[in-house]
């Protein structure tokens, strides 16, 4: 009776978290099947009509409807690049703040510190107006200006900066190799772990990024894959062509949907750093 | 942001900043120059932080004070604030704003709470179960908005369906000013719930495995155990979940775009979105320009506290 008692006591936790876990990915199923099943046979049809008529005109609509192929290159040349400044600014600064003895620290680092308090997505309205005054509007380097200074990233290298050895760099500083030599050989070849915790954060936060993009781009040439399918949405709301809307969501979702599966782990961590930011 | 601080308070205290301990170990003299160094290493991100974060707080506030007539900009003092707090429509904006991070605030810690605590089991495969919880943080709010677009959608929609199939009455669930927001609210937790569980997650794993399996073997009922054993062992994670959870309900702004564009008649519009509509669409720069001033000051606020409840913690370690 009471072992009987304990085993439900161990399964029950399991179980809900499966049930629980199912629910959530209905809203995934459902577009999924949207994507493949004409909306018609979606509706009245059962499991097993769906299954006889599955199709992948869906995406081949979709995929013409918008220029998807250009807005996907959009993407990964802005978040991309975005991504390699930020590696570089990040990794100069994280190393000044943690190695570096200078006047003036301790504003400079309030000054990081108001990043942090201040998200980007709360200034659209001033640092649209700086990039109008810059002439950075629709471009690419208009939408990176505003993340190029991760206080995130600083914070992260310089916390992992710390932990270096005194050792190595005295060792490589007696031998004559110049402040950025120690970085790159010395530093950055042990701190690979930060450097991809904050990758994995910077290309899921900028893939998803809407409204920065929306406010500052206006051509195809620089348009990203969010705002293309926020365009692709609303444009056919109103013929409401669902199976051309849930396979454009896909397009748009799966190289993320993908990364996730394959390294789950390393994105649970890296969300968990991000906590900082 | 908090192990930062705690650090650097320590570290004062101390008196042993990096810099400060690498000038007593010797080598003073190849240390001479590192000023320079460090500014130029500093140079690239201080410049962009001055550009892009500093600027605009300044900028912001200077707009806030003044308005378009004609082609020009004229100083008009408090009147973009007064429209702010007394406008129907921006006041409609705030209760909105304020519902939403305070409903966002509690369900991120209940929620998140609950969802770790089932999250937390030695399974092996238990990456499995995590995942869809996970693979929504990762998704595009727009794509997660197109998806719940579908499944609200009053013809075709999933819980139309549903409910048609069990003979309830169907919903317009968008169109509706008492059910829009709170569909937006929906669509928000659903796609980062799994975000705060990750933290909660994260405390429960470093607490000391027997303090948990003690109170189980006991008999202690699963409530006593979370209201006296878990809620105060991860009482700093909460503290820090509220924090990211306001900071996170306040920028939602992409689900509004693609749902709801904050209608009907504004019944989901929120403080981000204001500041769009205001200052792209109308181009009323200074309201836009003074919302952005409020949300400011609110984020500041929370920094001041989340500082001064740093210092007190310090204290007592």
């Amino acid at each position: 009776m009471n072992s009987q008692k304990r085993r439900w006591r161990q399964i029950l936790p399991i179980l809900s978290l499966a049930v629980f876990g199912l629910i959530w990915l209905v809203p995934l199923f459902w577009t999924l099947a949207a994507a493949f099943v004409p909306t018609t046979e979606l509706l009245n049809g059962s499991p097993l009509v769906w299954l006889q008529s599955l199709h992948f005109g869906a995406f081949e609509e979709a995929w013409s409807a918008a220029p998807f192929p250009r807005f996907y290159l959009n993407t990964v040349i802005w978040v991309f690049g975005l991504l390699a400044i930020q590696l570089v600014t990040i990794s100069l600064a994280g190393f000044a703040l943690a190695r570096l003895d200078f006047r003036g620290k301790d504003q400079i680092f309030f000054l990081f510190l108001t990043q942090l308090m201040v998200p980007a997505t709360v200034l659209i309205l001033p640092n649209y107006q700086t990039l109008v005054s810059l002439g950075w509007l629709d471009s690419y380097q208009g939408m990176m200006a505003p993340y190029i200074a991760s206080a995130f990233g600083a914070f992260l290298m310089r916390q992992a900066f710390k932990q270096v050895p005194k050792e190595l760099e005295e060792a490589a500083r007696s031998d004559g190799a110049s402040w950025l030599q120690v970085l790159w050989h010395v530093f950055l070849p042990v701190t690979r772990a930060p450097l991809i915790a904050f990758s994995i954060v910077s290309i899921t936060y900028h893939w998803n990024e809407f409204l920065w993009p929306l406010l500052i781009t206006s051509s195809v040439e620089t348009r990203p894959l969010t705002v293309g399918l926020a365009l692709l949405v609303q444009s056919s709301e109103i013929g409401a062509q669902w199976d051309q809307l849930s396979a454009g969501t896909l397009i748009v979702a799966a190289p993320v949907l993908i990364l996730i599966a394959l390294v789950q782990k390393q994105f649970t961590n890296s969300f968990l750093s991000s906590g900082i930011k | 942001m908090k192990p930062l601080l705690n650090q650097r308070e320590l570290e004062k205290r101390k008196g042993l900043g990096s810099g400060r301990k690498a000038r007593f170990s010797g080598f003073s003299l190849s240390l001479g120059g590192s000023g320079a160094v460090a500014y130029l290493f500093l140079l690239p991100s201080l410049i962009f932080l001055t550009v892009f974060t500093l600027w605009p707080i300044v900028s912001a506030i200077l707009t806030s004070f003044h308005a378009r007539r004609g082609r020009n900009q004229v100083f008009v003092g408090l009147q973009n604030y007064e429209r702010v707090f007394s406008d129907p429509l921006s006041q409609q904006v705030i209760k909105n704003t304020a519902a939403y991070v305070t409903a966002g605030l509690i369900l991120s810690v209940i929620g998140g709470l609950l969802l770790a605590i089932l999250m937390n089991q030695g399974l092996r495969n238990i990456g499995f179960f995590r995942f869809p919880f996970l693979a929504t943080i990762g998704l595009p709010m727009v794509s997660v908005a197109s998806i719940w677009l579908f499944l609200y959608s009053p013809r075709v929609g999933l819980f139309n369906e549903l409910l048609g199939s069990v003979g309830l009455p169907r919903s317009n669930w968008l169109s509706n000013p008492d059910l829009a927001l709170s569909g937006l609210f929906v669509v928000y937790i659903w796609k980062q719930i799994g975000y705060f569980a990750l933290f909660y997650l994260a405390a429960l794993q470093s607490l000391p495995g027997d303090v948990l399996e003690a109170a189980t073997l006991d008999g202690v009922t699963f409530w006593q155990k979370l209201r006296h054993i878990i809620w105060p062992l991860v009482s700093p994670t909460t503290y820090f979940v509220s924090t990211i959870a306001v900071l996170n309900s306040l920028q939602q702004v992409d689900h509004v775009f693609v749902l709801t564009q904050g209608g009907p008649n504004n019944a989901s519009n929120l403080a981000l979105y204001y500041v769009y509509e205001q200052g792209f669409k109308w181009f009323n720069t200074g309201v836009a320009a003074a919302m952005t001033v409020v949300l400011l000051a609110v984020l500041l606020t929370m920094a001041m506290l989340q500082f001064v409840f740093l210092e007190r913690r310090v204290h007592y370690n």
